[in-house]
């Protein structure tokens, strides 16, 4: 019974703990501008993210090892490096997204300037680094996230055509006025959302801090497989809301009070209200892990003692870095720079660093010296390959696709 | 006469070309008031536009869920706030540009209907923050006749694309 309890509260947690900043507002934007054409882009990314956490799941598990830890032993100190580097960057633009999102959250409830919000947030965020539990900080908020789940009962509430709604997705029928390359630069944008490389940082470490071993890997396996496309679910039902209550009166989302409107006019105050605490519990839980996963990377790669189950004092350059980079990101948002803006930007060069820790992954995965029996077989490898293509694709294609359509516009 | 008989060596007279090129193409760019082509301006204006729809629509609708009692605390507020910083950065991007001859006539319609269209929204701002239901309904007319002659516009720069 325990154990079931504690799988039915992992599922539930990934369930929650899916949807960040990015997901909630390029959903919105994507299903506002394309109706559900691009669904399928949530799909692939939905795919793609537990192929990529399951392996790196499974190779903590069983080497006790996380991320960048392999990175550098695969890649030797200098490429390992330069990965470090273009990882961190893109962590870190996460982590002043996820923070502008709180913000942005609490703007909207309490109508003070999300300016003057973001340095008491982002003190809550390194007290809850500092001081909360892991088990804590990763439950109560992935709980509260699944308030989000109100966006399933809002698109049912709207009554939308969902005959219309089943030809866009199946047909991928992109709306006359939009073209192929803006169509193209928010598949790109959806795909890393849905696949943004803080979440494997996190999962993978999380892993090592909660002690895995071999035996988890069946646990880790249903918390991925169910959590994380239960958790696609709700990108879909923000999308499908957008494509219902704000597409057919042209409104394209620029802020997250726009994200919100669908919920108010099918639900009234009370739906209102559950979707602002989604919001906050979805972003504030997001922004605590991109932090973490700043300071786990970094440690991981100088081999640092790092990690919320060692004392404080034993980890001083670990929590140095997360002191520094949430000085770092209320320095970024005080320059007034709109987290919206950064949002956008965060989940594009999300696509463009995936296959640094991916491919390294990938190969670790592959390796009978570090996996012994857990190594990857041909299911994981086939699909593993084909992620692989896919995500160096997007890589490629993200900066052009990013100039050439002005960010979307 | 080569120029290496100045005592130049041919990459550095290259490099120097390559420099003042480069300056001569960022000052030409630069120049304030930006003038855009015809092209550049049938997409700035159709930008603004696009993006100035989008904010009176939003406008229009918070105003009628706020009417029908749907937010909770300052949210319609926070919505239209941002919507009118929007619309004034739609009307802006295409206030300051300096149009082509070309498009000289229609410059005046264009600007003066983005401006009516921000003015309706703050209005929708004012009203709504002041809680006062009548100015909201009178907000939500406002808000409509704009977005009716936006969207004749947008169709009519769609349409001579």
């Amino acid at each position: 019974m325990k154990r079931l309890f504690a799988v039915a509260l992992g599922v539930l947690t990934a369930i929650g703990g899916f949807v960040d900043i990015g997901d909630l507002v390029t959903n919105a934007q994507v299903g506002a501008r394309f109706g559900l054409s691009l669904a399928w882009v949530v799909l692939v990314g939905v795919l793609g993210i537990c192929v990529f956490a399951e392996m790196s799941g499974r190779v903590a598990a069983v080497s006790g090892r996380a991320v960048f830890d392999l990175v550098r032993e695969r890649l030797g100190p200098r490429m390992g490096l330069v990965n470090l580097v273009g990882s961190m960057a893109v962590t870190l633009l996460t982590f002043v997204a996820e923070i502008g999102g709180v913000a942005l959250s609490l703007e909207l409830v309490s109508s003070v300037n999300e300016v003057l919000l973001v340095p008491f947030i982002a003190f809550l965020v390194w007290a809850v680094l500092w001081r909360a539990r892991f088990s804590v900080m990763e439950n109560v908020l992935g709980l509260l996230g699944l308030a989000l789940i109100v966006y399933v009962v809002a698109l049912w509430k709207l009554g939308p055509d969902w005959s219309h709604l089943t030809q866009q997705w199946l047909t991928v029928d992109k709306p006359g006025d939009e073209t192929w390359l803006t169509w193209s630069y928010y598949a790109v944008a959806l795909f890393g959302a849905a696949l943004t490389p803080y979440e494997v940082f996190f999962f993978s470490s999380g892993g090592i801090e909660e002690k895995w071993g071999p035996k988890d890997i069946a646990t880790m396996r249903t918390n991925v497989f169910i959590g994380f496309p239960l958790g696609g679910l709700l990108s879909l039902a923000i999308a499908g809301c957008a494509a219902t209550a704000l597409g057919p009166l042209d409104i394209t989302v620029d802020s997250l009070g726009q994200v919100g409107l669908p919920v108010a006019v099918a639900l009234g105050k009370i739906g209102l209200a559950v979707a602002l605490v989604g919001f906050v519990a979805a972003t504030f839980g997001a922004a605590c892990e991109t932090g973490l996963s700043v300071g786990y990377s970094i440690a991981q790669y100088f081999g640092w003692q790092w990690g919320k189950y060692v004392r404080p004092n034993l980890a001083a350059r670990f929590h140095l870095v997360l002191v520094l980079s949430t000085l770092l990101a209320v320095g970024v948002l005080m320059t007034t720079v709109d987290p919206i803006l950064v949002t956008e930007a965060s989940v594009v060069f999300s696509a463009v660093a995936l296959p640094l820790t991916y491919f390294p992954i990938l190969v670790v995965a592959n390796d009978r010296d570090y996996m012994g029996e857990h190594v990857n077989g041909r299911l994981a490898n086939g699909l593993g390959t084909f992620y692989l293509v896919v995500i160096v694709v997007a890589a490629v294609a993200a900066v052009p696709l990013m100039v050439l359509t002005g960010m979307g516009s | 006469l080569s120029v290496v008989d100045f005592g130049y060596d041919d990459a550095v007279v290259k490099r120097l070309a390559g420099g003042l090129l480069l300056l001569t193409l960022l000052s030409a760019t630069a120049c304030r008031p930006s003038a855009p082509d015809q092209h550049g301006w049938q997409s700035s204006a159709e930008q603004a536009v696009t993006d100035m729809v989008s904010e009176v629509a939003t406008s229009r609708l918070t105003v009628q869920q706020q009417l029908r009692g749907r937010f909770v605390g300052r949210y319609a507020v926070v919505v239209l706030t941002y919507s009118e910083e929007a619309a004034g950065k739609a009307s802006d991007s295409v206030s300051t540009l300096q149009p082509p001859p070309s498009a000289r006539p229609s410059y005046e319609g264009l600007t003066s209907l983005l401006s009516d269209a921000t003015d309706a929204v703050a209005g929708a701002r004012i009203a709504v923050a002041a809680g006062d239901d009548q100015a909201s309904r009178e907000a939500v007319a406002d808000l409509s006749k704009a977005l009716a002659r936006l969207r004749t516009l947008a169709d009519r720069l769609r349409a001579a694309r």
